[in-house]
């Protein structure tokens, strides 16, 4: 299993104890995380920090399109 | 998805895209060339017009061939984009532009790479046959919708079986029976549990998912309660699993298959820690019947549409499967120099799988010294790590023969026979 290096090292101690064969991977390398949302005339969305350039702007366009779509 | 979704016309989306191709081109986030740098040799080796980019950067001296934050353009992929926009807008426009893509210069040129091209598939064989594109179409009515749970105070929908989205709602379905709510993320606990769960979800969406065209996949027994609660929940032990557990729901699930990785267990990892995935995994065939590359191209389809236990898939790899479905003990067995082999497998303990995995180690040895096995041609000069044998069952890989199909006649995968006749054969094969 690969966890972040942002887990405290008392867990990912306790982990190994219990079997897990842990990694430390860096600090805001895994998982793709982003969100958007539509509230009132404002598109809002939002993501992880520096991994995924260009994400945000997709899934602004995403909101984009429903909302087009729910006005028609 | 344009057509029956969208709201733009085929022109701006294919537009945009083909003006940031030839301008400015895509920023190449951290992650890609991480992800090539992973699997690095066999974009050398199969995708030679994308190792000739490679080598070029290899030749420029920098580090990663693929450089980081630069962005990347690519003329042709524009000039493609350029053709389908080039007839008229509107409605006509738009039908035109989609012949253009199905029956025009797009397909002709999916069917040269088809006919011409030696590819590398995960069984080694190659693409043998694309049904044509005319037949390919967007938007068909998909026999099942979204999987959905309302576990979660907001519906949570995510994609059908055909990907793996459910495995998030089972793994929230398998959560919904722990007590997590004084727990920080952070809690060695949380993490357990949350990770046990993954690992058991997996193993179901292992067992059982696959195209609903083509496979029933149990999703209602997946996510309810009654599965969860009485058959999964209770193997999440105190610690860490590492066997593949699948459920069994009567009538469904299929037996594994057999894969070999080259490399080192290690390489498998990392491989999948970057979302190379699967690209290094390739079919164990033993000696029975590994076909000739272009034998196979010509008589195969791809493995995808494969049932197990035909075309040299033989029944030395049927029963290896079958026996290792019922071994869930990882074992390590040296047999020959270069060919350890790892089997993974479901239930309960068998003594034959190890023997069984020993025998096809040593045929995969055999078969890559004789370069039978395309995947495995470097194994003489890496003499590095052992060679991995994973067993994964895979129902929702294989679909049935085509019945008599042919895609020079032009017929479509809908004759494939119903997904009854796999089921039928994959009980048998259990």
């Amino acid at each position: 299993m690969t966890v972040e290096g942002r887990f405290p090292p008392a867990t990912i101690a306790a982990l190994r104890r219990r079997g897990h064969d842990l990694e430390v991977d860096a600090d805001w390398s895994l998982g793709r995380v982003s969100a958007a949302a539509k509230d009132g005339p404002l598109l809002k969305a939002a993501r992880q920090p520096a991994v995924h350039a260009g994400l945000c702007d997709g899934k602004m366009m995403a909101a984009l399109e429903r909302s087009d779509k729910s006005r028609r | 998805m344009l057509r029956d979704h969208g709201t733009m016309e085929l022109c701006g989306g294919a537009g945009a895209g083909a003006r940031l191709l030839r301008t400015g081109g895509f920023a190449v986030v951290p992650n890609i060339s991480k992800t090539i740098e992973a699997v690095r040799d066999l974009f050398e080796t199969e995708w030679p017009e994308f190792g000739r980019h490679l080598a070029q950067g290899r030749r420029a001296g920098r580090r990663q061939a693929v450089r980081q934050s630069r962005r990347r353009r690519d003329l042709s992929a524009a000039a493609a984009r350029d053709e389908i926009r080039r007839p008229a807008a509107g409605k006509r426009g738009s039908r035109r532009r989609r012949r253009a893509w199905y029956g025009g210069f797009v397909a002709e040129a999916v069917d040269r790479f088809c006919r011409t091209q030696e590819v590398m598939d995960s069984s080694g064989a190659g693409i043998a046959a694309c049904s044509p594109p005319t037949t390919w179409r967007a938007g068909r009515p998909r026999s099942s919708g979204p999987a959905a749970t309302t576990i979660t105070a907001t519906p949570l929908r995510k994609t059908g079986p055909w990907g793996q989205g459910p495995v998030a709602l089972q793994q929230l379905a398998l959560l919904k029976g722990f007590d997590l709510d004084g727990l920080s993320a952070e809690d060695p606990d949380f993490v357990h549990t949350v990770v046990e769960c993954a690992k058991l979800a997996f193993a179901d969406r292992e067992a059982f998912y696959g195209d609903p065209e083509f496979v029933r996949v149990p999703m209602e027994t997946l996510l309810s309660d009654g599965y969860n609660d009485d058959e999964r929940r209770k193997l999440v032990g105190e610690r860490a699993s590492r066997e593949l557990r699948p459920g069994h729901i009567p009538g469904h699930g299929a037996p594994p298959i057999v894969r070999v990785a080259r490399g080192a267990e290690v390489d498998v990892a990392h491989a999948g820690a970057h979302g190379a995935g699967e690209t290094d995994h390739r079919s164990v065939r033993g000696d029975e019947g590994v076909p000739h590359r272009r034998h196979a191209r010509r008589h195969l389809p791809s493995r995808r549409h494969r049932p197990l236990g035909q075309h040299g898939v033989g029944d030395a790899e049927r029963r290896l499967a079958a026996e290792l479905a019922g071994d869930p003990r990882p074992r390590l067995r040296p047999h020959h120099a270069r060919a350890d082999v790892l089997a993974r497998g479901g239930a309960a303990g068998q003594p034959g799988a190890a023997q069984a995995a020993a025998h096809h180690a040593d045929a995969v040895a055999g078969a890559a010294r004789r370069r039978a096995l395309p995947g495995l041609r470097h194994a003489g000069r890496r003499p590095a790590g052992p060679v991995v044998a994973e067993c994964i069952p895979t129902p929702c890989a294989f679909r049935p023969q085509p019945a008599g199909g042919d895609r020079r006649a032009g017929i479509p995968h809908r004759a494939f026979p119903e997904p009854r006749s796999i089921r039928a054969s994959a009980g048998r094969a259990m």
